[in-house]
């Protein structure tokens, strides 16, 4: 009877089982692991029963759930892959520090000999535990994203895990050197790195990869030890404020077992099944390593393996050709070149793939504006509509993606024209705006009532005839209405010219067609300007186009995969008016970032993507009618990304603000703070919008409708939009890029 | 030779169809498939084979030195002064090795313990076997062995000491028991070959002296040829031939040990072409039912493939080659 | 006669053994002011019991180990202080067999790359060559062909020494150093080895510095002897006057004991 490899065998069941958790985790449990259940309320004979967090075992929650109601079987499952894969890194860690260090020892390298040993040394006198507790809890390093947090875990727990590593393969490699043969190939003329490629190394490899599994297990076991002392990956410390004061949770919401451990410890005598459970994940993980490793021993260690001179050919036929043909200085280098090709691979694994997204071929209308209440912003909500359609999302209303509402009244201007004496100089949005005028050509004299009192004039007859220049920084805008109505009351006037207060000019597409007299506002240069002509005329030609009363509120909602979680909802606003080929670059953008979240099915969470009219014009943005008939339930959209001042294709930096996405809305925090380290880390600058703390919130005061879904909706915000400064070396295609990959990765 | 039924209860040691297989139960190799041996009270008897034959481990079979999980006898039985040893339960074991049967391993540091001094090591030997000694009688043995300053060497701890004077100590720990039986395997080739002849004296004369019957493990011709009274040769994990040294010196009867001898004294000869025979030895891998030799063999028939030849009685001692003891020793 | 193709003067070699306690460096002089000539077509012994220096004395000719003092010369050269890759140049003229043991061939390549090696090294034949000369040196030391594919580990002791010889033969030579070429074999093995050697040095026209502490083979193979003691040579000369008429008291005692 031949003799059963049980280790082997055992291992291998063992780490196909983790394999297919990790692939597959969807197939091992339907419940989210996000998914929190604090309360279970149940009726039992005619009394309501409610039950707290941590829940035992029951048919609901098969093997309990943790203090916070998150399932510890979903929460197992889906952690296998984040634990095993830091386990793995850590083994592939220390082995790229102990093998170079092994094998230059083995030849006789005193430092490198030395290095290990004192390492060693260093490492049994204070634990590495203890080390790894200590640098890990380090503020710097507990307060990281997941993926940097990922990369200091790994790196720490190599740098203290090598050298026991590091002494085992020197040994062996200098046990090899003992060896007979290695006398025998010397005699025959063999150089000495022949000797360590193809006699050294080979013999070493049966052993490498046996102890890489075995490091795996060592790994995870330390990564277990590390957690019952709070130390764990994807580490959030939740600040609480209760009445009695702040208290402090280690809570991990990223699914991984040393995170358990952690939560869970403080409940051991109350919830036990939340330590236990975890602990034999990490127990059956760790023996199937062990036991893997054991079965690879005595297979890759029997007499008749061919494992040795396979990796013998494989050494001989590459490396050998191509070491050889490097110089010195070429060979530090490749060295170099070599480890950081793998680190910047696994990095890459981690942090997807850097492709920008791509928006040329995007169909878009071919009208070269489309405004609000125009025909061709009705083309481009219907080719957006369209497009949600054929990606199969469905309309918030049973009928149609399209939502209108009701502008008040205003005209497009399409041609306009100021002269001042007989300068032609002053340009529209910078040194004039025209507010309200009928249409046609007007001019005549000014008459500066700026110095004036106008509460207390009575008599307007010297302004029969002329322009009243009125400075709006001594009256509100109230007043200043009060008084024009006033004014053409009593007297014919030409219009007002109103002097802009400080930070009040804007550029201006549109205006009001209301008033029987031309209002313009002038910046205070342009004011100053007509002070300083004697007799100052000026002339004012409009012509303008009103508007439809209809705005379009384009909106389509993307179902989540996740049976738990697509109650909850992510909302993209985006704008899609467009006065220049810029902007319209805008609309294309919003249209492929749709496709691209939506084809994945990746998601978890619903999506709603928003595409709002008006954006350009506070006074008619959709987000006002949106806000006001909000189409879903506020409280499960988690979280708003507002991209409508997004009216540039190239920039230099964002601007960007997640101070509406709090500690308090755990998912929109955690996005907003994703978001914003990729952006930084995509060499994207972001300028903050400016804020004030009013009340216990953030407000911002550049732009009304940035406050309107979190102050008036109570939806977390984060705000994305461009800053029109600098030359536009970014542009929208990277941030798309970043925005689909953190929308799809963020898996909180 | 004829032996009688009373012969053989009066033998010290008698082994009859010992068949052993070594390795874990799931993966047994067979080592010895055919081993006899009769040995009287002062005998000296040499095993004598190449490597892979089987005699290191049919002497320690013999001894009881392996573990239950690592061999197991497939059949043939050890009667030991009429007592079956292989039935013995260890404790019983104990008692007898050591005190009745001693056994001198190759390697001495084998069985020394090196962070013991050898005074102390020797006493407790004699303290767990309950064997009466005064130190006088201690240095006295340790004289007859040869150790030319008993009273340093006892306070010495055997890393101090050689590979020979090591050697010593175990053959004087071996001799203080005054066993009846002596298992020496391979005592001489870890040392010199001066210190040889002399370790070689030296058994010699305590098998006189005490009537010490000894079991001699070796692959050495010369070594077996110097010491011995009779001579069993193994190949192939089988025994092919037994019998007094002298009538097998002068007249094998089996075409290996023929061979053998042929090979030995064609090196001590002066000529400057050896004598050789080619092939080599059987591994216990390639064991089959057929005789070991015949691939070496040159007086090899048909017969021969047909299953392990049976050992035959031939004037003094008997061989396992019919063919030679049927029809001479005449080429096919 | 012509000039010696070996030649050692005054050689020496002590190993510093550090001990766990700091004064405790103990000195071993293993081998100790040896000088020796050896000639072409020459079958030079060096004899003696274990521990006196002549396996050291084999290394050090073969610069596997590093000579505290003296010096070696082959054709006339002096290689005491080539560097490793001076050396490797010469490792093509002078080859060593090792005493067959457990692990004296890489037991994961197979017998085929095992020759291959040394034809490579030293450049001996051109690529396509190698089948054939492999082929040919099997055959000389009275293998099969067929034998390439398999390892050491399936061959018996005596094939593997066969394999050694011909690993060394394979660079064309011109002395070969045996370290106790037959110690560990089977005695009906022995013979045959003996013979190869004595058949090879005939037809290659080969040198040997034949290390062994057994006489019986001196005996047979050896022209001249040298025995060593304690690292010193103690008594050196012809082959048959040394042994039928020893002088030394070592060499005295060492005759004595062939059995």
């Amino acid at each position: 009877m031949k003799r059963m490899n049980m280790p082997l065998i055992m291992g291998t069941l063992i780490i196909v089982l983790l394999l297919a958790v990790i692939l597959f985790p969807e197939a091992f449990t339907s419940k989210s692991p996000y998914n929190m259940q604090h309360l279970i309320f149940s009726r039992e004979g005619g009394s309501l029963e409610v039950e707290v967090a941590p829940h035992p075992p029951s048919a609901q929650f098969i093997l309990g759930s943790d203090d916070m109601g998150r399932d510890i079987y979903s929460f197992i499952i889906y952690g296998t892959g984040l634990t095993i894969l830091l386990g793995v890194l850590t083994a592939i860690g220390r082995f790229l520090i102990a093998v170079p260090m092994a094998i230059s020892a083995g030849f006789g390298n005193g430092t490198s000999k030395t290095t290990i040993r004192q390492f060693n040394i260093l490492f049994s006198a204070i634990p590495a535990l203890l080390i790894s507790v200590i640098i890990l809890k380090l503020d710097y390093l507990a307060g990281l994203d997941k993926r940097a947090s990922i990369l200091a875990f790994v790196t720490v727990l190599s740098l203290v895990g090598w050298p026991k590593l590091g002494a085992l393969l020197m040994e062996r490699v200098d046990f090899i050197n003992k060896q007979p043969f290695i006398r025998s190939e010397v005699a025959i003329g063999k150089g000495r790195i022949k000797i360590a490629v193809e006699n050294v190394f080979p013999h070493l490899a049966p052993e490498m990869v046996v102890l890489f599994f075995m490091e795996i297990a060592r790994a995870l076991s330390m990564i277990m030890q590390l957690g019952i002392f709070s130390v764990f990956v994807g580490f959030l410390k939740i600040i609480k404020d209760t009445e009695g004061g702040v208290s402090f949770y280690d809570i991990s919401f990223e699914p991984e077992w040393a995170g358990m451990l952690s939560t869970a410890k403080n409940f051991l005598s109350t919830a036990p099944w939340a330590v236990i459970f975890p602990a034999i994940a990490f127990f059956i993980s760790v023996l199937g390593f062990n036991l893997f490793g054991e079965g690879l021993r005595n297979i890759l260690q029997r007499k008749d393996s061919l494992f040795i001179p396979r990796v013998r050919k494989l050494l001989s036929f590459d490396i050998k050709y191509i070491w050889s043909s490097f110089s010195r200085k070429g060979k530090a280098f490749s060295v170099i070149f070599v480890v950081s090709i793998i680190f910047s691979l696994s990095f890459f694994i981690l942090a997807g793939n850097g492709k920008k997204l791509d928006i040329t071929d995007v169909s878009l209308p071919e009208a070269h504006t489309a405004v609000i209440g125009t025909d061709e912003a009705y083309a481009a909500a219907r080719l957006i509509s369209t497009k949600m359609e054929e990606l199969e999302l469905t309309p918030m209303d049973s009928e149609s993606f399209i939502h209108t509402y009701t502008i008040p009244t205003v005209s497009l201007i399409l041609e306009q024209k100021f002269v001042l004496g007989n300068q032609d100089k002053y340009s529209a949005g910078t040194d004039y705006t025209i507010l309200d005028s009928p249409d046609g050509s007007f001019s005549g004299g000014i008459y500066d009532a700026t110095r004036m009192d106008l509460f207390s004039m009575e008599d307007f007859s010297m302004m029969e005839d002329y322009f009243v220049m009125i400075d709006k920084a001594y009256y509100n805008d109230a007043a200043i209405s009060y008084f024009m109505n006033k004014i053409e009351g009593s007297v014919s006037v030409r219009g007002f010219i109103l002097v802009a207060r400080s930070g009040e000019m804007h550029p201006n597409i549109y205006c009001d067609r209301i008033a029987p007299t031309t209002r313009v506002m002038i910046s205070g240069e342009t004011a100053k300007d007509i002070k300083d002509m004697e007799k100052p005329e000026i002339n004012i030609s409009i012509s303008a186009k009103t508007l439809g009363e209809t705005g379009l509120n384009v909106i389509g909602f993307c179902k989540g995969m996740d049976e738990l979680l697509n109650e909850e909802v992510i909302m993209i606003g985006l704008p899609f008016n467009y006065s220049d080929d810029g902007e319209k670059q805008i609309l294309g953008f919003g249209i492929r970032l749709m496709e691209e979240i939506c084809k994945k099915d990746k998601n978890r969470r619903s999506l709603m993507f928003v595409f709002m009219d008006g954006t350009d014009y506070s006074k008619l943005s959709g987000i006002h009618a949106l806000e006001a008939d909000y189409p879903y339930s506020a409280s499960k959209t988690k979280v708003f990304i507002n991209m409508l001042d997004l009216n540039q294709a190239g920039f230099d930096n964002l601007i960007f603000s997640n101070l509406q996405a709090p500690f308090t809305r755990q998912y929109a925090w955690s996005l907003g703070r994703q978001l914003k380290s990729n952006l930084e880390q995509a060499g994207i600058g972001i300028t903050e919008a400016k804020s004030i703390f009013f009340g216990d919130q953030y407000y911002f005061t550049d732009d009304p409708t940035y406050n309107t879904m979190f102050m008036d909706r109570g939806i977390a915000t984060i705000i994305i939009a461009a800053d029109d400064e600098g030359n536009g070396k970014n542009s929208i295609e990277h941030l798309g890029r970043i925005l689909v990959d953190t929308i799809n990765d963020n898996i909180y | 030779m004829t032996t009688s039924t009373e012969d053989n209860m009066n033998s010290l040691l008698k082994i009859s169809n010992l068949q052993v297989s070594l390795g874990t139960k799931y993966k047994p190799v067979k080592i010895i498939r055919g081993f006899d041996l009769c040995l009287e009270k002062g005998e000296i008897v040499g095993v004598l084979g190449e490597s892979g034959s089987g005699k290191t481990v049919s002497s320690r079979m013999i001894a009881g030195l392996f573990e239950k999980d690592e061999s197991s006898m497939d059949a043939g039985e050890i009667l030991f002064k009429g007592k079956n040893l292989t039935m013995l339960s260890e404790k019983e074991m104990n008692m007898i090795r050591g005190r009745e049967i001693a056994y001198v391993f190759q390697d001495p540091t084998m069985s020394l313990n090196p962070y013991k001094k050898v005074g102390k090591q020797l006493r407790d030997f004699l303290d767990t076997h309950d064997i009466e000694y005064t130190s006088e009688s201690l240095v006295n043995t340790l004289k007859e062995v040869g150790i030319n300053r008993p009273e340093t060497v006892l306070e010495m701890f055997p890393f101090q000491l050689s590979g020979g004077q090591n050697q010593r100590i175990m053959i004087c720990q071996a001799i203080l028991g005054k066993p009846d039986l002596l298992i020496a395997d391979e005592p001489t080739s870890s040392i010199d070959a001066m210190l040889r002849k002399k370790i070689l004296d030296l058994l010699t004369d305590i098998n006189r002296k005490y009537g010490m019957a000894i079991i001699f493990i070796t692959h050495d011709f010369d070594v077996a040829k110097y010491i011995c009274d009779k001579l069993v040769i193994m190949y192939g994990g089988l025994m092919i031939e037994q019998g007094p040294l002298e009538r097998i010196l002068s007249n094998p009867m089996h075409p290996y040990s023929d061979e053998l001898i042929k090979c030995a004294s064609s090196l001590d000869s002066g000529d400057s072409r050896l004598y050789s025979l080619e092939g080599s030895p059987l591994v216990p891998s390639q064991f089959r039912d057929e005789c070991p030799f015949y691939n070496r063999c040159a007086y090899r028939i048909d017969s021969c493939l047909e299953g392990i030849p049976k050992m035959v009685d031939v004037t003094g001692g008997s061989t396992r080659c019919p063919v030679w003891a049927e029809r001479g020793k005449s080429r096919v | 006669m012509s000039d010696p193709i070996l030649r050692v003067k005054n050689l020496s070699k002590h190993f510093i053994i550090t001990g766990s306690n700091i004064a405790g460096k103990t000195i071993i002089n293993a081998v100790r002011n040896i000088s020796f000539d050896i000639y072409e077509h020459d079958s030079f012994g060096l004899i003696g019991e274990s521990g006196s220096g002549k396996s050291t004395t084999a290394n050090l000719v073969l610069r596997l180990l590093e000579p505290s003092s003296g010096t070696i010369e082959i054709f006339g050269k002096d290689i005491t202080w080539l560097d490793e890759a001076g050396m490797r140049r010469h490792r093509k003229d002078i080859q060593i067999i090792f005493q067959q043991s457990g692990n004296s061939l890489d037991p994961k390549m197979t017998v085929g790359e095992l020759l291959m090696e040394p034809l490579k090294i030293h450049g001996i034949a051109g690529e396509k060559e190698y089948d054939k000369e492999t082929d040919r040196l099997l055959e000389m030391v009275g293998l099969t062909p067929k034998d390439k594919s398999k390892y050491p580990s399936q061959m018996s002791g005596g094939q593997n020494q066969r394999i050694i010889i011909a690993r060394a033969i394979a660079v064309r030579p011109r002395i070969i150093v045996c370290d106790e070429p037959v110690a560990s074999l089977d005695v009906s093995v022995q013979g045959q080895i003996l013979n190869l050697l004595m058949d090879l040095k005939e037809e290659l026209g080969l040198t040997y510095l034949f290390i062994t502490h057994d006489l019986k083979v001196v005996r047979h193979i050896c022209s001249r002897i040298a025995v060593m003691y304690n690292g010193e040579i103690v008594e050196m000369g012809e082959m048959r006057e040394v042994l039928e008429k020893p002088r030394g008291d070592y060499t005295k005692l060492l005759v004595e004991s062939i059995l």
